[in-house]
């Protein structure tokens, strides 16, 4: 008798169909709000937008994060200030939240669902939230580009449950159908390889997906409806392998015959990383940040999302005057010291974010720098880490989405009665191409970025 | 209350499965029971008042035992022990109690009883990376740890990796098992008789030639492999006399009354083979050698036993058995050191060099120099000049001819005295005149240098000595550019003892040729039997054998083993092998193939390659399955890759199949279903191993006998014994009490404890490992997890630890009760893992008691925790803080029962170790005590604490092994499964394996449920 959600013993392609969801299709571009030669590309030059989302876990320092609209200008409070010099590029929003989240037992698990919006379903086995936006918009902008998405993170799964939770959802932000969450690249190197080589590897392996292919259709009749159902998994992977075989020798063509909008950069501009995982925190979150400029300073990918680390997680910097965790920290408890010692780690992963953003604005794409033809989200799936509090989530977007967002701003929603997170998604989705009516638990996109 | 709720297990964590099915029966009868519960409880729990959090109201119109089991649970439990109604209200009628109670138990226990058992729903589920890897190893016997480029897996079910749901599969994910097979197969040799081999290293392209040259090496390595312990080495007693006493012995078997051969081999600790083959080439005149005559003739000559006693060897007879063993072993060179002897040295024979020769003649009156001709060989051309005659007193040198001539001075000046000795000097005068006479001339006309003796073979040249010569040294050259030099071949040597006759082979001494010329080639080879049937070293008879696959299986040497006497020697499963790697040979060999060989090696690969996937798929496979894999092979030969490659593009696509990816099981047949033998042994295997099951686990699927009872419990017993039930220590145990990824990566600031080294975080999770490894294999009681006063020790970790008398880098059992070790409370990775990177968390570590060994979880902190008073970040200690942080009553509910337990544990840091202070210099207070209940302090004292509560702690246990075992959460259908598993556990004293032996007999076991 366990009850399955309705859609999830179809594929995921099917799925999103069947969701009803309106997605951009090519011939239904159009309608997109962008108008149809602008749909997903910013301006003249034909650069195209691009999406990332940045995550840490444990919240934040509720003292010092947000910023105010001063007199001259935005006026960011201590936390952002290593973004100062991008402040005219930056919405600080106060007041969004996804309001299920203030249901369900414990103060972490089901809060992960800072994407979708919907209930993180309450199991330690067949887990559930939902496809998540920056999917989404990977499913209209991944045709452009050798690979959909980068999915990038710092730190795997562990293995326990706990208030009838799995640990699985501390660990993803980025589902790529409702019960599977889209596989993170914890490992510089391999990361780097996914975005990088140059798929010949996978042209080896066309003949054979054929066959396997046919090994798991005929595996079908064998067994049940819900046993399909984690077959599907591997039907579509095989699917999307063989996809990516066909474009990659698309992309191959198409860059010799130089046609259409041209990355400025050609090029990795730095070495192969080394396996494994770099020994310090911080070199590891820095190499993943380059990797993901890269990505888009290349045009491998245009939407991308980063777990600077896992919710709970209890990565340790290794600061100056820090001792401890950062999810230990984040139950200061209000101790002064314990209180600075978070304060820090919170400043440190702005500084991290800011050199990323930095690089993004020096990257020259015409008559924009990269940054302003991005949108790159940062939140985290609490806002009072030390209460558990989510009743608001900390959420600084940066970049000028091509033209079509107005930065230097704080937008306070916080007295709006519809203050829903997936308000901002539904925007973000719209100027990717991906435009929906429905979205999580919402129906209006926010309107005011421009 | 808290006590008796904690006992249950929790609300949560029941998924409602088969209760259901009763909900419709239980509604009925509630209608009776309703009106009674309504006016004798709802006053206190219903509505306005839930007196104990109980509100029966909310149920009025519907019991819902779905969800509400445990409520319903608590009120049977308060009526059964007449705790309710409470003592100031009335009690309820006997008839009504009873009506209620039996309602209680049929709406709760029924129905667990009657579905007790159900497989419950468990999503087909895919290896894990840790599976992954382990079997891969068992498949390729490598481990290449290729999983650790997969993305890592999470945890599900009752916290495990290996639950269905959470096993996801997607495009990276696949190109991972592409790259991960990929790399394997190009560490596979693919080849006909041998079969699919995965190498040490990595193999790659081959051409035919390389091919080749691995089957020849393969071979060549193998024989040497094998004949090695039944050689004798150079140190050993060849024991040639006994081998030829033993062929007498035979020879007049009719007087000794030997049986055979083979018992007098048996009889004198003989090898057989070596005796037959002594008895060959003793009693064979070919192939003719007078080299080996030397032996072979003299043994013939040999005379028979004793008319008298023909039983024994006669004195004479062993004499000349000695001799004759002497005489073969001079041309070996002194024993222990091959090869400096003659026989080694006879091919670099050219008759270029002056060649030394010397003998000591201490004592003798004369020296003879001996020219052979090796046994009548024709003596053409058999001049010899000698040269360099040197005689040495002690350490002073003096050439011969000097002397010579000297002493005949002196005799002839002694002669012209009055007082001579007439008779002897002119005796020494004759002699040394002779002797003088041989010097300086050729006897085939001509003069030589006037210190130099010319001579042809065979001849004896005697020479006189003075009385004080210790030794006589001389050199000698053959004559090559003679007319007959061609046909020279001879032999020299000195000698003051009776001369050899110089017509005989003169055992060795070198044979001098002129290099090239038709005697060496007569010559050479004669010698060449002879060292051929006694190799001089141990090298060279490894390698006489060695060549077997080369000379298919001929060979004269004394310690020659043909591939019959080999196959009779060395361990079962050997000659199978050798079949394959000559199947390999005998195709392999040949430079160009013809249609019929060409099609018989694509037939064994492609058998081969069947094989391979039906034990990567772990099912037998059917034909169309045969016929997908041998069509891709077809299809890759006809892409002109070589057969091996082809082979390789099939192993790629076996690895990266759903059948080898998945742990399949049929369903589509609905409801509860037995699975099937296969599918038992890929439960059974993984369960215990983690990995693939093995040839005998496959056997007994492949019959169906592991569907019996009795096997399968024989075969669970296996199993649990292997090295391979190491993964339940790792795998279960570690991620049970989350140790597992230890190793890996440890919460623990490297800046404040510099001694945290990776060594030893591999240690300390090496202890964890071993002592679980130990209780599982060695079937220890369960709650010696708990209880053990043992645990597992290298000397650096006992050094840490500080205890001492441990020595060496091998874990060991180590007695620690002194120590405040013992059991996983005193495991320095679970103290480690439960602190914080710079202190210890009594919070952290009292959860993971309560969590991991009691199984009784606390609820989880509210959504919001509320505010703490300033007062508790103002506290000194630890200890205080968390006192402070109790006082608010929304916090203590749980950390009454969190903190004490952890407190006990205080008396070890963040990195394990013991201490008497904390980091403030204050004295650690280890004791702790559960609000109005048990107090305890210490490890010993918490010890004896968990152990009073060991009930919990076994629940817990079979709980979690349940859920390791079947991959999902447990429903309520499993209790009577650890009911079963409690009570047998309490009757055999808690031996491990009766929990799995349970386990694994259980309905949910051997059957699964399809929707």
């Amino acid at each position: 008798m366990i009850i399955r959600h309705p859609n999830d013993t179809i594929s995921r392609r099917r799925f999103l169909r069947g969701l009803g969801i309106a997605m951009s299709l090519p011939w239904l571009e159009s309608l997109n709000s962008w108008g149809a030669a602008a749909a997903g590309v910013s301006g003249e030059s034909g650069a195209p937008r691009r999406l990332a989302v940045c995550f840490m876990g444990n919240g934040v320092n509720p003292n010092h994060w947000g910023a105010t609209n001063g007199p001259g200008g935005l006026e960011l409070m201590k936390s952002l200030t290593p973004l100062e010099s991008l402040k005219d590029k930056l919405l600080v929003f106060e007041g969004l939240w996804n309001p299920t989240t203030v249901t369900g037992p414990g103060g972490h698990y089901p809060k992960m669902n800072v994407l979708s919006g919907l209930t993180v379903k309450q199991t330690t086995t067949d887990v559930q939230v939902g496809t998540t936006m920056d999917q989404l918009v990977a499913e209209a902008t991944g045709k452009h580009t050798p690979l959909p998405s980068i999915v990038l993170g710092t730190e795997g799964p562990s293995y326990s449950t706990d208030s009838g939770y799995t640990s699985i959802y501390s660990a993803y932000i980025s589902w790529n159908s409702p019960t599977s969450p889209a596989p993170k690249e914890i490992y510089p190197q391999q990361a780097f390889d996914q975005l990088f080589d140059d798929g010949s590897q996978r042209k080896r392996d066309k003949s054979v997906l054929d066959l396997v292919n046919e090994d798991a259709k005929s595996l079908r009749t064998r067994l049940s409806q819900h046993d399909v159902h984690k077959l599907d998994e591997y039907l579509t992977s095989v699917r999307e392998l063989e996809q990516r075989i066909e474009l990659s020798d698309q992309f191959s063509k198409a860059n010799t015959a130089g046609l259409g909008w041209q990355p400025t950069v050609q090029a990795p501009t730095f070495p192969r990383p080394a396996a494994g995982i770099p020994a310090r925190p911080d070199e590891h979150l820095r190499l993943m940040f380059e990797i993901m400029v890269l990505a888009f300073q290349m045009d491998r990918t245009r939407v991308a999302t980063f777990m600077l680390n896992n919710d709970l997680s209890n990565m340790n910097f290794g600061l100056e005057g820090v001792k401890g965790g950062i999810h230990e920290l984040s139950h200061h408890a209000n101790d002064p010291s314990r209180l600075d010692q978070y304060q820090r780690v919170n400043e440190h992963h702005m500084q991290l974010w800011a050199e990323a953003l930095q690089k993004m604005a020096a990257t020259n794409e015409g008559e924009r720098s990269l940054l302003d033809n991005s949108m790159v989200l940062f939140t985290s799936s609490l806002f009072d880490g030390n209460a558990h509090d989510s009743r608001q989530l900390p959420v600084v977007l940066a970049g000028g989405g091509g033209g079509t967002i107005r930065g230097g701003r704080m937008l306070d929603y916080s007295k709006d009665e519809n203050r829903k997170l997936c308000r901002l998604h539904m925007a973000l989705m719209d100027r990717m191409g991906a435009k929906t009516t429905h979205f999580g638990d919402a129906d209006l996109a926010l309107s005011d970025l421009g | 209350m808290s006590i008796r709720s904690a006992t249950l297990l929790p609300l949560v964590l029941w998924p409602l499965l088969a209760l259901t099915i009763r909900a419709d029966s239980a509604t009925d009868a509630w209608k009776d029971v309703r009106p009674l519960l309504e006016q004798k409880c709802y006053e206190c729990h219903g509505g306005k008042k839930t007196n104990g959090g109980v509100d029966l109201k909310k149920l009025d119109g519907d019991p819902k035992f779905a969800t509400e089991y445990e409520t319903w649970e608590k009120v049977r439990e308060a009526i059964s022990t007449g705790d309710m109604p409470p003592d100031e209200k009335p009690p309820l009628p006997d008839a009504e109690r009873d009506k209620t109670l039996k309602w209680l138990a049929h709406s709760l226990e029924d129905p667990i009883r009657e579905n007790a058992g159900d497989p419950g729903t468990v999503t087909i589920r895919r290896l894990t990376n840790t599976e992954f890897d382990h079997t891969i190893r068992d498949l390729t016997g490598l481990d290449l740890g290729l999983a650790k480029d997969f993305s890592p897996d999470g945890g599900g079910g009752e916290g495990f990796s290996n639950v269905g749901d959470v096993l996801f599969v997607s495009p990276q994910g696949l190109e991972r098992y592409f790259a991960a097979a990929r790399k394997l197969a190009d560490y596979a040799t693919i080849m006909p008789g041998t079969g699919i081999t995965f190498q040490k290293q990595r193999i790659g392209l081959r051409g035919p030639v390389q091919v080749k040259a691995q089957a020849e090496q393969a071979l060549y390595v193998w024989y040497q492999k094998m004949a090695e312990p039944i050689l004798p080495k150079d140190t050993d007693d060849a024991r040639e006399a006994d081998y030829m006493t033993a062929c007498w012995k035979w020879k007049h078997h009719d007087a000794t009354g030997a049986a055979s051969l083979e018992e007098l081999a048996k009889d004198g600790a003989l090898m057989a083979p070596f005796l037959e083959n002594w008895w060959n080439l003793l009693t064979n005149a070919e192939p003719k050698s007078r080299y080996l005559d030397l032996t072979r003739v003299a043994w013939r000559e040999l005379p028979g036993p004793d008319a008298g006693k023909p039983l024994e060897v006669p004195a004479a007879v062993r004499e000349r058995i000695l001799a004759i063993q002497a005489a073969q072993r001079s041309w070996l060179g002194p024993y222990g050191h091959p090869g400096e002897g003659t026989q080694r040295h006879q091919q670099d024979s050219d008759g270029i060099h002056r060649y030394d020769f010397h003998a000591d003649v201490k004592g003798k009156p004369a020296v003879h120099i001996v020219l052979g001709d090796v046994a009548g060989e024709d003596n053409k051309g058999d001049w010899v000049t000698f040269d360099g005659l040197t005689i040495q007193h002690g350490k002073k040198k003096e050439a011969y001819l000097d002397w010579l001539q000297a002493r005949l001075r002196t005799d002839q000046e002694a002669l012209a005295k009055p007082d001579a000795d007439a008779a002897k000097l002119n005796a020494q005068i004759a002699e040394a005149e002779t002797a003088l006479a041989k010097f300086g001339k050729d006897p085939r006309g001509g003069t030589a240098k006037p210190d130099a003796i010319v001579a042809q073979a065979p001849a004896v040249i005697t020479l006189p000595l003075p009385e004080d010569a210790t030794k006589f040294l001389a050199g000698g050259k053959l004559d090559i550019d003679g007319p007959d030099a061609d046909a020279a071949g001879v032999q020299w040597m000195a000698t003051a003892d009776a001369p050899p006759d110089p017509h005989t082979v003169l055992p060795g001494i070198l044979t001098v040729w002129k290099r090239g010329s038709t005697a060496t080639g007569r010559l050479g080879h004669e010698f060449n039997v002879m060292q051929n049937a006694f190799p001089d070293e141990y090298l060279r008879r490894l390698e006489e054998i060695a060549r077997n696959y080369l000379r298919g299986g001929k060979g004269l040497g004394v310690y020659y083993l043909s591939d019959a006497q080999l196959l009779s020697l060395i361990p079962g499963g050997q000659k199978e092998l050798w079949e394959k790697m000559m199947a390999d040979w005998k195709l392999v060999k040949n430079k160009d193939l013809n249609a019929p060989q060409s099609k018989e090696w694509d037939a064994a690969v492609k058998r081969h390659l069947t094989d391979f996937a039906a034990q990567a798929w772990r099912h037998s496979l059917s034909n169309d399955e045969t016929a997908q894999i041998t069509g891709l092979y077809d299809a890759a030969r006809a892409r002109e890759l070589d057969r091996e490659s082809a082979g390789r593009e099939v192993l790629v696509r076996v690895l990266v199949s759903p059948n080898f990816l998945f742990k399949l099981e049929d369903s589509n047949q609905p409801g509860i279903q037995p699975i099937t033998a296969w599918e038992l042994a890929t439960r059974l295997s993984y369960f215990l191993w983690a990995s693939t099951p093995d040839d005998t686990l496959r056997a007994a699927a492949a019959d169906g006998t592991l569907l019996q009872p009795e096997v399968l419990a024989r075969e669970t017993k296996r199993l649990l014994r292997d090295p391979r039930a190491s993964a339940l220590a790792e795998e279960f145990a570690g991620q049970w009490l989350k140790f597992n990824g230890f190793e890996a990566k440890a919460n623990i600031d490297p800046n404040k404890f510099p001694e945290f080294t990776p060594e030893l975080r591999h240690d300390l999770y090496r202890e964890a490992v071993e002592f679980f490894t130990h209780l599982i294999r060695e079937d220890r009681p369960v709650r010696e997890i708990v209880t053990a006063n043992y645990t597992f020790l290298n000397e650096r970790l006992a050094k840490f630890y500080g205890i001492p008398g441990v020595t060496g880098d091998e874990f060991r059992e180590v007695p620690v009760a002194e120590y405040q070790r013992g059991g996983v409370l005193g495991m320095g990775c679970l103290l480690a893992k439960n602190s914080y990177p710079h202190r210890t968390s009594p919070v952290l570590r009292g959860n993971w008691l309560l969590t991991s060994i009691l199984g009784t979880p606390t609820p989880p902190p509210p959504n919001n925790v509320p505010k703490l008073d300033d007062s508790v970040s103002a506290a000194s200690t630890l200890r205080e803080r968390l006192e402070r942080h109790r006082k608010d009553k929304a916090c203590s509910v749980c950390h009454e029962r969190i903190d004490p337990l952890g407190f006990a544990l205080e008396g070890f840091d963040p990195i394990g170790r013991v201490r008497t202070q904390d980091e403030a210099g204050l004295k650690i207070d280890n004791s702790g005590q559960w609000k109005n209940g048990a107090s305890f302090s210490g490890i010993d004292g918490l010890r004896n604490f968990l152990a009073s509560r060991d009930k919990d702690f076994t629940t817990n246990f079979c709980r979690k092994l349940i859920g390791y075992a079947l991959g999902r959460s447990l429903i309520l259908t499993d209790k009577p499964l650890i009911e079963n598993m409690r009570n047998d556990l309490a009757r055999s004293d808690d031996r491990f394996s009766v929990a799995i032996l349970d386990l694994t007999k259980s309905r949910q076991f051997q059957n699964r449920r399809n929707d």
